[in-house]
This record gives structure tokens, C-alpha cells and sequence, in this order.
């Protein structure tokens, strides 16, 4: 197992504000890792810095070994995907064209979709299922075909590790599994793939991710296999809640606030 | 729409560029014939025929396509950068800085130092307010920001102008300063035509290639960035691109307004809302539109002729309110 994404103390702010401190983490391949804690213990702001939408204050970030700022935008959108919470789209679009947009990294000119896109589109769209969304503009679609299409559309860019910032708030059970199942398929696809997955969703935590890092104002403060980060312990003391939990069924409900 | 109805509509709006252009090119105070025209154009026969469509209808035709592609093309690239359908180069005040920048060269008599110069100071005017406006509004460029921004450049630029204007030193320098705030294109030759067309083919070079960037902003610009998208330099590469296009056109045909806000907007069905193919649209609508206006105004009756500028707005006036209406939602 060999080290895809490593942060050394990474932290970031904003108006002197202190929004993430000494984050140290690494993404192994073939895993799947969980990012939880309560609102504002800065997931979001850690997923973007690992996605390279915004740069960390201090400390550095390496994919490969390499430092971010050694790798050309393009080779980086090649190797890793982002899937934004709610996954926005501004214009009614089609969805083959928001899937189309995954290519991106891999058209630079005002040339037509080669037939290695063609393929790759093709090969997203079966994954996940959608055909019977073609032809539909995406601001008819429900939020659990939205982001149907948005993780379609970040197959198609033939990603290594995806990042993806809390893929199923506000989604029904149903996709809710749906889209942990494909991304954890994805994951197991190829010895090189990693995905990192924001979440809410505790017993899909525990049941999906192979290892968790629990962060707490801005702090990593509990990381390893899902039995350790998720104990009674720190659910009560992070969390501010007692569960009844089953962890090997991915089963915790919570049952009244400390 | 069907595939096949648009590719249909985008036929009809190539076709009506030629259709346009000739009747342009026989509208005109003077009745002309076109193919002796021609033929004394060609063969070089100096007749009077040959020189009124070689010195005045050509340079003014021509003019009105680039003029009519720049305006379009810009306002696509601004409503595909911003995720805003009502932004535009007049609405958010762009045009409008051209044209002050422009008549405070000419209030001070500057104009006179260089040909240069009224033009340069448009193209400045039109740049310096699209950095204002994108350093003001941030990374939150919600519709309504925006559109107070440009309403409050607009005011500002427009009070400015008006100013000028009250203390115009002579009656001359006042209708040159009057020409600025009304778009048009009569009177124009191919002098202006060439001093204005490698500003705008610069322009229109700097935006097209920004075809994939534009689409991929329609994800947000946090997606665009994770796509491998060089967001400054993609953003500026594109404003420049706007303030060329907007210098050049004002500098040598004033303020036509509401063709980059309308055009857009009438193709976006054509091309499914994709920003980046609508650029292309866009264009090819834009010299359509501003090719149909000015031969209106030369063939509607008067003892003046009209200024294009007022036709486009008369135009546009109603059609922003019917915007404002159907996306009301939007500005709530």
C-alpha cells in the first residue's frame, strides 16, 4: 500500500481567523477514508485544500511525493476528481454535456471529443447508471439525479482518488446508498484509486470508509479504523451526543444530546 | 429544442447575414446600383457610383458585422463568466466608461495630439471598469451585486459625461461629446474600419479560445478550478479580451447599447445554454442584428437619419424589463 496524498501541518485562515491547525493526514491506495466531526470543524476547507481549490497557509501537500505546486493544473485534474457539496449547475444544461465536462482536463483546444473521451463518457455513464437521464436538462432532474450525474461526471475524467464533500446530505436512503456504493466500487476498481468522502451520515461512515479522521475546531483529534474514531467516547465528547450503536451493521443512533 | 430546429435556426441567422448586407449596401440617401457598382469598383472606373459604395456603404456595413460581433460576443463572455444572464457591457457600465474616458479626452482637446488617442482612452475606460467591478463584487457575485455595481458605474460615468457636456467649451466640441452617448455608424470610413479592426480581431482571438473555461464555469468556479482551469489567468485573458472588443467599438461608433444583453439571450436556447458555444452564436447573431438595425434607420422616412444606438435601445429597453420579469426569481 503506498501513500497517494500525505499533508505535513497544514493550516489555514481567514481574517486572522484560524479555520484549520496542523493537519497531518495520508490517503493510501485502494482505501476509502472518512472525514467527519460536527458543522464547522473545517471538513469542507480541508477537502479544498487537498483538491487544490484553495492553498494551505502553512505546511505542504504532496500527491505522489510531489509538491501540488510542482504539478501542472491540468496533469493534477487528470489524477483527482472534486465533487462540490449540492453539486451546482448555474445553466440548464444537458446532462451529456455536464458529463462531457469531466473531460476537461484532457481538451485543450477547440477540437471535437476524441474517441478516448467518447469511451471514457460512455464507460461513466454505464457505471452509473444513467442513461435513462440523456437527453434531460439537469435543473429537471431530482437532487439524487443531480448528483448522479455529477458523480458521472467525475468518472468520466478517469480519476485516481476522488474528493468528495458530503456526496449524500440530503439525499433518500436509497441513492444515499447508491452513490457510497459506487463510490467505494470506483475505489476497489484499481489498486492506484483512493477516495476521500465528507460525511455526516455516521453509520454510512462506519460501514463504507475503511479508515476515519475525526476533526473538531479545526483539528484532527481522532484517526484509524472506524471502531476507534467512532467510540462512545468520542461521540459524546465531540459530538455532544449518546448513541445506541452497531458499528458492524453500520447502525448508530443517536439517542438524546449530553 | 430539437437538434434539427436549431441547426435550422442557426442556418437562417448565417443566411441573413449576405441578405442583410445587401440591402444595407443599397439603403442609403442616394439610389444605387449595385452591379455597375461593382463592375466600376473592380474594373476601376472612378464613377460616383463606385466611390459612395467603396468610401461610405462598404466601410459602414463592414463596420456594423465587426461592431455587431464584438458588442454580442462580448456580453455572451460576461453572462457565461459571471453565471448571469442580465449582466452586460452597458449594464454593468463598461460601455459607458468608454464613452467618459473617451469625451474627457476630447473636453481637453488631447483628442488632437494623436488619432490614437480617443480610442485608447475608450478601450482604458472599458477596462478599468471591468476590474472595478469584478475587484468590488469578489468571490460572491450573486445577480444582484453585480447589476447595482453596474447600475451605480453607469450613474457615476453618466453624471460625469453630463458634466463635460454642461461646460463643453464650443458648440463643436459639444456635438462631438454628443456623439459619444448616442451609438452610430453613419459617416464612418474605412479609416475607422481599419483602426478598429485589429483591436476587435485581438479581442475576439483573446475570448473564443475560452470556450472550454466558460463551460466548465457553469459548475461553479471551485469545480472549474478542480477541472484544471487557470482561473486568473483564464478570467483575465477573457476581461481584456471584453475591453478590447468594447474600446474598439465605442471608440469609433459610440454607445450602441443592448445588443450584447439581447443576443445572448435570444440564441441560448439554440445551444442547449451552453456558454461556450454560444460565443459562436452569438457572434454571427450580433453583426445579423446591428447589420438589420442600421439599415432601418436609413430606410425609415425623416428629415434626420436616426442614430442605430437609439433603435437598439428602443429595442432593448423593453426586452430588459421582459428579463427583469421572467427572472425575477433571480434578484430576490
Amino acid at each position: 500500500m503506498s501513500t497517494l496524498i500525505r499533508a505535513n501541518n497544514i493550516s489555514w485562515q481567514i481574517n486572522h481567523v484560524a479555520i484549520l491547525k496542523d493537519i497531518n493526514l495520508e490517503l493510501r491506495s485502494g482505501e476509502m477514508l472518512g472525514i467527519i466531526g460536527p458543522n464547522g470543524a473545517g471538513k469542507t476547507t480541508l477537502l479544498k485544500l487537498l483538491a487544490r481549490i484553495s492553498e494551505p497557509f502553512t505546511g505542504s501537500l504532496t500527491l505522489l511525493d510531489k509538491p501540488y505546486s510542482e504539478l501542472e493544473p491540468y496533469n493534477f485534474a487528470k489524477q483527482i476528481a472534486y465533487l462540490e457539496q449540492n453539486a451546482p449547475v448555474n445553466w440548464p444544461l444537458l446532462v451529456e454535456k455536464v458529463i462531457e465536462l469531466g473531460r476537461s482536463p484532457y481538451q485543450r483546444s477547440y477540437k471535437k471529443l476524441s474517441k478516448k473521451d467518447d469511451a471514457a463518457i460512455k464507460k461513466a455513464i454505464n457505471a452509473t447508471g444513467i442513461e435513462r437521464l440523456l437527453g434531460r436538462t439537469i435543473s429537471t432532474l431530482s437532487q439524487g439525479e443531480k448528483m448522479l450525474v455529477a458523480l458521472c461526471r467525475v468518472f468520466s475524467s478517469e480519476p485516481n482518488i476522488i474528493l468528495a464533500d458530503e456526496p449524500i446530505a440530503a439525499l433518500d436512503p436509497y441513492h444515499q446508498l447508491l452513490i457510497m456504493e459506487l463510490l467505494q466500487q470506483q475505489t476497489r476498481a484499481d489498486q492506484h484509486n483512493a477516495a476521500i468522502v465528507v460525511l455526516h451520515d455516521l453509520g454510512h461512515a462506519a460501514r463504507f470508509c475503511d479508515r476515519l479522521l475525526l476533526m473538531h475546531e479545526g483539528k484532527i483529534v481522532s484517526s484509524g479504523y472506524t471502531e476507534e474514531v467512532l467510540s462512545s467516547d468520542n461521540l459524546r465528547e465531540f459530538y455532544k451526543i449518546n448513541c445506541y450503536s452497531d458499528l458492524k451493521q453500520g447502525i448508530i443512533q443517536p439517542l438524546d444530546r449530553v | 429544442m430539437p437538434k434539427k430546429h436549431q441547426q435550422l435556426y442557426f442556418g437562417l441567422l448565417l443566411l441573413s447575414i449576405p441578405v442583410f448586407f445587401l440591402w444595407h449596401l443599397i439603403s442609403g440617401p442616394t439610389e444605387l446600383s449595385l452591379i455597375s457598382a461593382f463592375t466600376d469598383l473592380l474594373t476601376g472606373n472612378a464613377s460616383t457610383d463606385a466611390l459612395i459604395l467603396s468610401e461610405i456603404r462598404l466601410p459602414r456595413a463592414l463596420l456594423a458585422i465587426c461592431i455587431g460581433i464584438s458588442l454580442a460576443l462580448s456580453g455572451a463572455a460576461l453572462q457565461g463568466l459571471l453565471i448571469n444572464p442580465l449582466a452586460s457591457p452597458d449594464l454593468l457600465g463598461v460601455s459607458q466608461s468608454g464613452v467618459l474616458v473617451a469625451v474627457l479626452m476630447l473636453y481637453y482637446g488631447l483628442a488632437s495630439l494623436s488619432w490614437f488617442i480617443v480610442p485608447l482612452a475608450a478601450m482604458s475606460g472599458a477596462l478599468i471598469a471591468v476590474a472595478f467591478i469584478f475587484s468590488l463584487a469578489g468571490k460572491y457575485q450573486g445577480a444582484l451585486t453585480i447589476i447595482l455595481i453596474g447600475i451605480a458605474i453607469n450613474a457615476i460615468t453618466s453624471a460625469m459625461t453630463s458634466l463635460a457636456l454642461n461646460f463643453a467649451p464650443n458648440p463643436f466640441a459639444l456635438q462631438e461629446i454628443y456623439f459619444w452617448m448616442l451609438g452610430s455608424l453613419s459617416n464612418r470610413s474605412s479609416n475607422e474600419l481599419f483602426f478598429a479592426l485589429p483591436f476587435m480581431l485581438l479581442g475576439w482571438i483573446l475570448i473564443f479560445p475560452r470556450k472550454h473555461f466558460l463551460d466548465a464555469m457553469s459548475l461553479g468556479e471551485d469545480t472549474a478550478l478542480s477541472l484544471g482551469f487557470n482561473l486568473k489567468k483564464q478570467k483575465f485573458l477573457l476581461i481584456f479580451g471584453v475591453a478590447l472588443c468594447i474600446g474598439a467599438s465605442v471608440a469609433v461608433s459610440g454607445n450602441i447599447s443592448f445588443i450584447g444583453l439581447m443576443v445572448p439571450h435570444l440564441l441560448r436556447p439554440l445551444v442547449n445554454n451552453e456558454p461556450g458555444r454560444l460565443l459562436v452564436y452569438s457572434a454571427v447573431g450580433g453583426a445579423s442584428l446591428l447589420l438589420l438595425a442600421d439599415t432601418l434607420v436609413q430606410n425609415i422616412p425623416g428629415p434626420q437619419e436616426l442614430q442605430v444606438g437609439v433603435i437598439t435601445a428602443a429595442l432593448g429597453g423593453p426586452f430588459f424589463l421582459f428579463l427583469i420579469f421572467k427572472n425575477r426569481h433571480l434578484l430576490r
